[in-house]
């Protein structure tokens, strides 16, 4: 393994790691399917409203609380975190997107490093003990490699504004270049996001994305789709 | 039996620190035979709570929770506290939209705790709440389920005075909506609103749209809620001015929520929706609260 914390954080934000994010769209089919999202500048509105709305004050906050908990190896902290967050996504289709990504990225890493409380997060996954969000998952993985905190929230940000360009990029006729100019355009964005996440915790979680809430509760009863979620 | 206060303490509690109205209510409701019984009701103004109406024929009582200044201030803070003992059937509701008024100073604060015990039923239908330019609001309710109760929830709220044109005026909305069971989290839906960082008002966001609405249906043990959610969604099809969706929840529950333009359609779709709920969840025929 490389000491370098650097080469784990590029593995594990890469489209190459096996989380299974490219089966969701995270509600963008439904809107295209529906016509509200037909070019580029509708996709860039969707992606800002679901990292402001919920990615940004909910998932990158677990990110770095669920490091900080690493940390400490407090194992009883992280299941309460990771129920919550499991209560605080009521779309069937989101929580499901984000126990999958979370089970997958808890496996690859617990056989990679071998690191304690990987396995016995991964273990309790596995047993149904616990629902292994991936932002929990994305977070206790930071805290085995070394990641600052700040670091992985960005990471994570730049990793779901990735995934979600990529289910763009298969749903609508833009071109990789279109592609490209989204993911640039969101750095200030992420940027803003993951500062704000700095120092807060557990208790100062919040989400606000109910049109993309209700597209990914109708997204469930779509006759035709290429995508889980 | 009943031990009732009539509200005698000072409505403002204004300090050189601090202005504001503290006011609490507590309320306990108990089976009695085949009735449910309010057994404790004290309250200090601005909250108050009028006498219980006893329903027809299925034990249960409706009350009506109100603040009598009409709305809510910055500063103050309000805080209620309802128990349902095992096997009570309570109905709470509002006369009228809950209104947050400007302030320059700290945000009204207004907590809610509703425990229920075993097999206590429970439809909790405030209206919304309206926040008015200037207004900062701290809104928590939270509902402890027993074993076997069941639960409807309707959370809703404006973007502003809509009818007057009114958008996103307000400084501050904080809700945290949090239904558990046996200490363990089913519903949390915590929002923030903060209009001069951020305003969600297009595509993912309000979709804009003025209204926001929850229903939430919870019951611990049930084996109907794929039904259940067909049912509510039938009902939301038939319902054309509102934009919503269904979804079954992390566990013992579904979630109904939607958009509307006007207030009119709100109570319209909320009134539809409740009452396909009662019938789902409880086996009760509609109700007519009398406001609508």
């Amino acid at each position: 393994m490389s000491t370098d914390p650097l080469l784990g954080l590029l593995q594990f934000a890469d489209g190459l790691f096996p989380a299974g994010g490219y089966a969701h769209s995270f509600g963008l089919e439904y809107y295209v399917q529906a016509g509200e999202i037909r070019d580029l500048a509708g996709v860039e509105a969707f992606i800002r409203s679901h990292l402001e709305g919920t990615a940004g004050p909910c998932d990158a906050v677990v990110v770095v609380s669920a490091l900080a908990l690493g940390e400490v190896e407090d194992l009883d902290g992280c299941l309460a975190l990771d129920e919550t967050l499991d209560a605080m996504k009521p779309v069937a289709e989101f929580r499901e997107a984000s126990r999958q990504m979370g089970r997958q990225t808890l496996r690859v890493a617990a056989r990679l490093t071998d690191h304690p409380l990987l396995r016995l997060v991964s273990d309790s996954v596995e047993s149904g003990g616990t629902p292994g969000h991936h932002p929990l998952a994305f977070g206790l993985v930071g805290s085995a490699l070394g990641w600052p905190p700040q670091v992985a929230a960005r990471t994570y940000l730049y990793s779901t504004t990735a995934l979600l360009v990529g289910a763009a990029l298969r749903l609508l006729p833009l071109g990789q270049l279109d592609g490209q100019r989204i993911l640039w355009a969101a750095g200030p964005l992420i940027e803003r996001l993951s500062r704000e996440t700095e120092g807060k915790g557990p208790a100062d979680l919040w989400s606000f994305a109910p049109g993309i809430e209700i597209a990914g509760m109708r997204h469930a009863r779509l006759d035709a789709r290429l995508f889980r979620s | 039996m009943l031990q009732s206060s009539t509200g005698s303490a000072p409505a403002f509690c204004s300090t050189l620190d601090r202005v504001g109205r503290d006011g609490t209510l507590s309320l306990a409701f108990e089976r009695r035979g085949g009735d449910t019984v309010l057994t404790e009701r004290r309250f200090t103004l601005p909250l108050q709570a009028l006498e219980p109406i006893p329903l027809e024929g299925d034990g249960s009582v409706c009350l009506m929770l109100l603040n009598p200044t009409g709305g809510v201030l910055g500063g103050d803070r309000l805080r209620t506290e309802i128990t349902l003992g095992p096997g009570a059937h309570v109905c709470l509701t509002t006369p009228s939209a809950t209104r947050v008024y400007r302030t320059l100073g700290p945000p009204a604060v207004q907590e809610t705790t509703i425990r229920l015990g075993k097999g206590a039923l429970l439809e909790y239908l405030p209206d919304h709440v309206i926040p008015h330019p200037g207004s900062a609001f701290h809104q928590s309710l939270t509902v402890e389920m027993g074993p076997k109760s069941r639960v409807i929830l309707s959370d809703a709220f404006a973007i502003g005075r809509l009818a007057r044109e009114e958008r996103w005026r307000f400084r501050e909305l904080v809700s945290r909506t949090s239904v558990t069971s046996r200490g363990r989290p089913l519903f949390l839906d915590w929002i923030r609103l903060d209009p001069s960082k951020r305003t969600p008002e297009g595509l993912g966001g309000m979709e804009g749209l003025g209204y926001l609405a929850t229903l939430g249906l919870f019951a611990e043990g049930s084996k109907t809620w794929e039904a259940t959610a067909a049912a509510l969604e039938g009902r939301l099809h038939e319902l054309s001015l509102i934009q919503g969706g269904v979804t079954p929840i992390v566990r013992d529950g579904v979630l109904v929520r939607f958009f509307s333009a006007s207030a009119h359609d709100l109570t319209h779709a909320t009134r539809g929706l409740w009452t396909l709920a009662r019938q789902l969840l409880l086996g009760l025929p509609a109700l007519d609260l009398r406001k609508w």
